[in-house]
């Protein structure tokens, strides 16, 4: 990403380009590059507090990350468990919205059937996102309680309450369903932007030849459109990673039921935010997460530009 | 015109919840417009979904709580000597008692007030203050603090913190007076130390419903109703009457909760930050779970909508008509009931202090006022309560000492927040005038002057600080929280999660919330 700077020392102009990327530079290394580190550096230390008094910091090496495998007395590791909400509910959200997205890209950029009031359709696709999450999350949590209006047509129509809230995969389905209203819009938009990149002599081309609409999609449309996909996926999957609005209010703030709703975000609020603010352990934490984000981006990232196909590269720098 | 019924539905569901818990934050401060307000908006919202009889009676008793008098300021004849700071500040986390201090204390001349609130949720007003005294006590603009308000659920850490000095040194005296002796046990530190004083005391008290208590005990009596709910045992008995009856006994499986571990033998900690459990806390779980099991309660949350539900009135009632013959009755009862365990309206007992019941309880106000006595209960206990603090290195401590006076020995003052914010004023013999005074009535309680019945209470409740923890706040709500699921477990085996993983994700949280605390492998 930064790799750009200290090429070559020339006499020419290069300083002003350096002059002008410098306030980029300073913000950035003043507010991320040093909080990364140093949350690197207190992830060894321990250092929380009890009470009013502090502990810490002591250097205790690899402590805070032994703790953070630890099996907790059932025999659970908690990160993986909380990974593993954490996946399943952004698999359960994301997948089904990029099919939709993409259905409804494909649908509305179609030379074929040119669809009218694209905009007004994009507006309000986009509605949801510009909701706060929480009150989405909200606005759920009153329509799925107990005694909220989906358990009253429920329980009219001689059915039993059903305790959305209070099962797994309710409670998980609820959460990704929203992930999926606030973002499907965005997607959709990243998507048709997408699309319409695409040279559209290659349309005009394919339909001449007599393609039907799906071979059009799938030898044109998808191949051309993976650039834009690979980041859509990406700033996804680094979305997904960090959920913790909705399922914080879904889930009663304690993950629940049974912390299967309990995120890594959320796992990382409790040792920050709570009465211990315990750095040390919030540090380990977010290394993990940072480690476990990028281990998975490359691995998305790996998986779908192993096709040699030159183009998509240029598109690489985006996010 | 469906989706209009929807929307009504929508509306009125977010319109209870939000008097549920909302109502506590607005609480006292609320005018009376601002409560006429709310019960408009309330009553309009129930009748969209067909039960409109309680709106009448509504309007009548907001006529009546217009003639309480005039909130009055109190001018303690306090001039700042030279050379204190002319900016006090003060550090809260809602509006309630500076709502208090807004309409009753005359602020001397020359003196600003400046107000520095943090809202309460996951314990960022902890936080807050916290990052302050470590700064020396100064807000984020610079002010030196010079009172700050604190919860019983965290009173511990300050009190026993040098963030707090003792009262003796800005000239209050450390005797108790006429205070309630545990309000001043809670602001002890572990030298003796007098940290702060509380403006109200919290007696919890056992709130019924007049007309299920009639049909259950044949009684409404609160002298009566006392006699057959005086213990726990007898508490349970009834639980099964009322039960058969078609009443819920507690509108939550956590309602007794506080009750219980008010009156713990030993605290969730022992000295050397072992985790344990108080029989207290076995003593209100194999309730709970007896009540889950038997159908006497609803496993939902003490703040959740299921329980304000509980406060309103049966939809079923209103259904049923004169013209009615029993057998249709009987028929229109057992089929609601099957469809619907969370019908509003059928639960006999909560427990609460004067706030609870006169601000939380919104949906009993709105539609069946008057309907509620309260009585002693089976054990006394009490819930909340705000204490003012006196922080170290406050810039105008006579200020901060002419404060807590007013508010703990100024009867003028005292009997205005008894009177027209129906709170119970940390004064002994203010309060005692007011239990013996016959022709004191609240309207809520059918006129039944609940203040006799918290003076009994309050006589009885201790505070020991070695029963305390500063982590009471993880113990009061998030261990209940945890069993919560548990208990929805023992009902229905597809929610919640058993007992052993309801204690290990306890300890999980608790490793979050204190590393140092060892828990049971």
């Amino acid at each position: 990403m930064e790799n750009e700077v200290k090429k070559h020392k020339s006499i020419s102009y290069a300083k002003w380009g350096y002059i002008f990327i410098a306030p980029f530079f300073i913000v950035y290394i003043v507010f991320q590059l040093i909080p990364l580190l140093s949350t690197f550096y207190y992830s060894f230390f321990e250092s929380y507090r009890v009470g009013t008094q502090t502990v810490g910091p002591n250097f205790v090496g690899f402590e805070n990350y032994a703790s953070l495998f630890a099996p907790d007395r059932s025999g659970t590791i908690l990160i993986f468990k909380y990974l593993g909400n954490t996946m399943i509910m952004w698999i359960l959200g994301a997948v089904p919205q990029l099919l939709f997205s993409l259905v409804l890209a494909v649908i509305y950029t179609s030379s074929r059937l040119k669809i009218k009031g694209q905009r007004f359709f994009k507006t309000v696709m986009y509605m949801p996102n510009l909701i706060m999450a929480a009150a989405f999350a909200m606005l759920f949590f009153q329509l799925f309680g107990n005694i909220g209006p989906i358990n009253q047509i429920i329980s009219s129509n001689g059915g039993e309450t059903v305790q959305f809230f209070n099962q797994v995969w309710t409670a998980r389905g609820i959460i990704a369903f929203i992930n999926f209203l606030m973002w499907f819009g965005n997607t959709t938009i990243l998507l048709m932007a997408g699309i319409m990149g695409i040279d559209q002599s290659l349309f005009e081309a394919a339909e001449i030849d007599g393609a039907t609409s799906w071979q059009v999609f799938w030898k044109i449309t998808m191949p051309l459109l993976a650039p834009i996909m690979v980041y859509v996926i990406i700033t996804s999957l680094i979305g997904g990673l960090q959920m913790y609005d909705v399922p914080q209010i879904i889930g009663y703030s304690t993950g629940a039921p049974g912390g299967s709703t309990m995120t890594l975000i959320m796992y990382l609020n409790n040792y920050l935010n709570g009465p211990s603010r315990n750095l040390g352990m919030s540090g380990a934490l977010s290394v993990m997460i940072f480690i476990i984000t990028g281990v998975l981006s490359v691995i998305v990232y790996k998986s779908m530009v192993t096709n040699p196909d030159k183009p998509k590269k240029t598109k690489k720098g985006a996010k | 015109m469906k989706k209009k019924i929807l929307a009504a539905v929508v509306a009125m569901t977010s319109v209870l919840s939000l008097a549920g818990c909302g109502e506590k934050d607005t609480s006292s401060t609320s005018t009376p417009a601002a409560s006429n307000a709310d019960s408009a908006a309330t009553s309009e919202a129930t009748s969209a979904t067909g039960s409109e009889a309680t709106s009448g009676d509504t309007s009548a008793t907001e006529s009546g709580s217009t003639e309480k008098k005039e909130p009055k300021l109190v001018d303690t004849g306090f001039t700042l000597p030279e050379g204190e700071d002319k900016t006090f500040t003060i550090c809260v986390w809602n509006d309630e008692w500076k709502g208090f201090f807004e309409k009753y204390y005359k602020v001397p001349e020359g003196v600003t007030v400046k107000w520095v609130s943090t809202p309460n949720e996951g314990g960022a007003y902890q936080q807050k203050l916290d990052q302050w005294f470590e700064n020396g006590g100064k807000t984020d603009d610079g002010d030196q603090i010079d009172l700050f308000l604190a919860e019983a659920d965290y009173i511990k850490k300050y009190v026993n913190s040098d963030y707090t000095q003792d009262i003796t040194s800005i000239g209050l005296s450390a005797d108790a007076g006429n205070k309630y002796k545990y309000t001043v046990d809670a602001c002890t530190d572990s030298n003796g130390k007098v940290k702060g004083a509380s403006f109200q005391a919290c007696p919890n008290v056992l709130i019924y419903r007049r007309s299920i208590a009639k049909d259950v005990l044949g009684t409404d009596d609160p002298a009566e109703v006392q006699k057959k709910l005086g213990s726990w045992d007898d508490f349970n008995a009834v639980a099964a009457s009322a039960k058969d009856k078609g009443y819920y006994m507690t509108p939550s499986a956590l309602e007794t909760y506080r009750v219980f571990a008010n009156n713990a033998e030993k605290a969730f900690l022992d000295a050397d930050d072992n985790f344990q459990v108080p029989d207290s806390f076995n003593s209100w779980l194999t309730q709970a779970e007896t009540f889950m099991e038997k159908g006497y309660t609803i496993g939902c949350g003490v703040w959740a909508p299921e329980k304000t539900g509980q406060m309103g009135t049966s939809k079923l009632e209103a259904a049923i008509t004169d013209s009615m013959t029993e057998e249709e009755i009987a028929a229109a009862k057992a089929n609601a009931e099957a469809a619907n365990k969370y019908e509003p309206g059928k639960t006999m007992c909560f427990f609460g202090p004067a706030w609870y019941y006169n601000f939380c309880m919104g949906q009993a106000h709105d539609q069946a006022m008057g309907d509620w006595a309260v009585c002693k209960g089976p054990q006394e206990a009490f819930w909340g309560g705000t204490w003012m603090m006196v922080p170290t290195g406050a810039d105008t401590p006579s200020m901060t000492a002419d404060v807590i006076k007013a508010f703990t020995e100024n009867d003028e003052l005292l009997s205005q927040l008894v009177e027209i914010d129906t709170q119970y004023a940390n004064k002994k013999d203010l309060m005692k005038k007011y239990a013996d005074d016959t022709s004191y009535g609240n309207e809520f309680l059918g006129g039944q002057n609940d203040l006799a019945i918290m003076y009994e209470v309050a006589e009885g409740i201790t505070w020991n600080n070695d029963l305390h923890t500063i982590y009471d706040q993880t113990f009061n709500e998030t261990l209940p929280e945890q069993m919560l699921e548990y208990l929805n477990h023992l009902v229905d085996s597809s929610a919640g999660v058993d007992k052993e993983t309801a204690w290990t994700n306890f300890y999980n949280r608790l490793k979050t919330v204190a590393p140092q605390i060892k828990t049971p492998e």
